[in-house]
């Protein structure tokens, strides 16, 4: 089993953010953005050095929770200085972008990186439909329409014309051609049946997020199904699962803090207004709304819901089990992991990397 | 939820009365003409009787679209076709005329455009199969061409084609398969405007038919069509028709967007 390390890039201060989204500019001062890129940096370094086997970069927008809109920049970056690790896009955001501007970034960060790409292919959380103006109702459909389109655009040795649903491209002609060929590995990184079935039935990877072992096992059933039924069987790397995750020298340390954060109310992540909320929902899901109860500003406040607890909370031998779990049950070969919880500081993730490192990964490696 | 197939256009039967179907078959070969302006060839010879493009080509049009023969015999050859096809235009007194072909109307097509190069002004090819073919014509029954030949996720509803046609016109693609090898030599001489469109899941073509087009007609254009297979015009018509339009209207300048993206002047 693998580790990948997912080079949030978090801003220094981003315990002081309110909990909600977008994150006003407001918060952003220049200099201290300046240095957190540059421990974010480190941070992928030392997790490099520490024996992970990949660096992943994801795209999320309007937050300096994970600050990395343009995820193909900050992996560049990244790229110079890690010069071993796979760099994962895990992923760009196919509703919000030019398809044909994704496949050029994969093509060249797959030429910067000499072959160590892996792309990903990720829709994005409801509050990210508002970024760039997609209906959320549209989204699974570019989606789907991008993921043909971008293979077919990294694949394709002559130029040539898309007439698709959400798509109109009359001459599309990929420069350079990728290093990996005839494709980089992709993960199409989903929990939705379509998306899924595409992914075996392209012999793509699968990527999961953020769920219990028991519904990734659910989803990752039906992918060896599709997969099988596409004869085809995929490699290890290939199933890929990200958590969010707290090591501490002991599982009494790590549980400890927890709590205290959820006693500050750290441990909810961002929200929208219920209304914002529901809206995105009924539209993705092709729902009628009724707008005539909605009102700006209401009642609840900015801040509703809550976020779900950390993937993985323990010592070293806890975390190890839990990773471990996913691995059994579900065939997981990666393991992405979101180090960067709000109010650690930069020296408390590259001690967190060194542990995870020296304690847990050796132990990965072994499955 | 799956997405909307494209809605038959508005144009479709928009002018029924202004079609004019020859009484007697020109060269063996039924015709029906549509519309007024520059004369367009049209060579829609898949198993479904769609009048997606007569429809909307006749709207700017004098279109005369040939019917596939009715039997295997009538025609054994892509070139054959296209003897037949030239004699119509010849007896209609076109002298210079686009030509649309879909499926095996588009191979008869190919070899009209090699024949009369002085005479195709415009060349534009719908799934054709003579290069790039993947050999499957397990068609020959309204199921399996049904089954072989839609890809959109609501093609279920799609009514089949009729068993005779079907059924005429995979024997004729049979017998045609037997003379591509000597289609597929490179064509440096089609120097007209030419667009290949493909049904990005035609299952009767190899995922690399276009690119073999390219290398055999370096001016070429291809364009593939998102979630249609092998029958465009019963998949995406809409999709078809804006496309082949815009072709047979700009040509080879099809490339150059043309809409406003303007929101608010």
């Amino acid at each position: 089993m693998k580790a990948s390390y997912l080079g949030a890039m978090g801003y220094a201060l981003r315990r002081d953010f309110p909990a909600t989204w977008p994150t006003p500019p407001a918060y952003n001062d220049p200099e201290l953005s300046v240095q957190s890129y540059q421990d974010g940096m480190e941070e992928c370094e030392f997790a490099e050095e520490m024996g992970f086997e990949w660096i992943s970069f994801s795209e999320h927008h309007y937050s300096g929770r994970i600050a990395t809109g343009t995820p193909s920049v900050m992996a560049a970056a990244v790229a110079e200085r890690c010069k071993k690790a796979k760099i994962a896009m895990l992923g760009h955001l196919l509703p919000l972008n030019n398809p044909v501007r994704i496949a050029e970034e994969l093509a060249l960060l797959d030429n910067l990186t000499n072959g160590r790409l892996v792309m990903g292919f990720l829709r994005g959380t409801p509050n990210e439909d508002q970024t760039y103006n997609v209906n959320p109702a549209e989204g699974r459909g570019r989606m789907l329409e991008s993921m043909d389109l971008i293979l077919r655009a990294l694949t394709e040795p002559h130029p040539f014309g898309w007439e698709g649903r959400y798509y109109q491209y009359r001459t599309i002609s990929v420069w350079p051609r990728p290093v990996q060929q005839p494709l980089p590995p992709a993960i199409v990184a989903t929990r939705s049946d379509d998306a899924v079935h595409f992914a075996a039935t392209h012999q793509l990877g699968l990527g999961v997020s953020f769920l219990p072992v028991e519904d990734v096992g659910k989803i990752t059933d039906k992918y060896y199904r599709w997969c099988e039924e596409s004869g085809w069987t995929p490699h290890s790397d290939e199933v890929v699962f990200r958590g969010s995750m707290y090591l501490a020298e002991t599982d009494e340390k790590a549980w400890e803090w927890f709590h205290r954060q959820e006693d500050q109310g750290r441990a909810r992540g961002m929200a929208m207004r219920s209304s914002v909320a529901q809206v995105i929902q009924a539209q993705r899901t092709g729902q009628d709304i009724d707008y005539s109860h909605v009102f700006a500003g209401n009642a609840s406040g900015d801040i509703v819901g809550s976020a779900p607890a950390l993937t993985f909370v323990g010592g070293p031998d806890s975390i190890t089990e839990q990773i471990k779990a996913y691995h059994d049950r579900s065939g997981v070969g990666v393991i992405d992991l979101f180090f960067q919880q709000p109010s650690l500081t930069h020296s408390d993730i590259m001690a967190e990397i060194e542990l995870f490192g020296r304690e847990v990964l050796p132990r990965l490696k072994e499955l | 939820m799956a997405p909307a197939r494209d809605s038959h256009p508005e144009a479709k039967d928009s002018h029924p009365e202004s079609k004019n179907s020859h009484p007697e078959p020109v060269e063996g070969l039924r015709c029906t003409e549509a519309g007024q302006g520059e004369p367009v060839l049209l060579l829609d010879w898949t198993p479904w009787e769609s009048s997606v493009l007569l429809d909307g080509l006749a709207e700017d049009h004098r279109v005369i679209s040939v019917d596939p023969p009715d039997g295997p015999a009538a025609l054994a050859s892509p070139r054959e076709a296209a003897v037949a096809v030239a004699a119509i235009a010849k007896r209609l007194g076109l002298t210079s005329y686009a030509v649309v072909g879909a499926s095996l109307g588009a191979d008869a097509a190919f070899q009209l455009a090699l024949q009369n190069p002085g005479s195709v002004a415009a060349l534009l090819l719908v799934s054709p199969t003579v290069a790039g073919s993947a050999g499957n014509h397990q068609w020959g029954t309204p199921e399996s061409a049904t089954r072989m030949m839609l890809a959109h996720p609501e093609a279920d509803d799609l009514e089949a084609p009729g068993p005779e046609r079907t059924a005429a016109l995979a024997s004729m693609a049979r017998e045609w398969a037997a003379t591509e090898t000597e289609s597929a030599n490179p064509h440096p001489g089609i120097s007209c405007a030419t667009l290949m469109v493909y049904g990005q899941e035609d299952r009767l073509v190899l995922r690399t038919a276009g690119h073999a087009w390219k290398e055999k007609i370096p001016n070429c254009s291809v364009s593939y069509v998102y979630d249609a297979g092998h029958a465009i015009a019963l998949d995406r018509p809409n999709a078809l028709l804006n496309v082949v339009l815009d072709f047979i209207t700009r040509r080879e300048t099809f490339i150059v967007e043309s809409r406003s993206r303007l929101i608010n002047p």
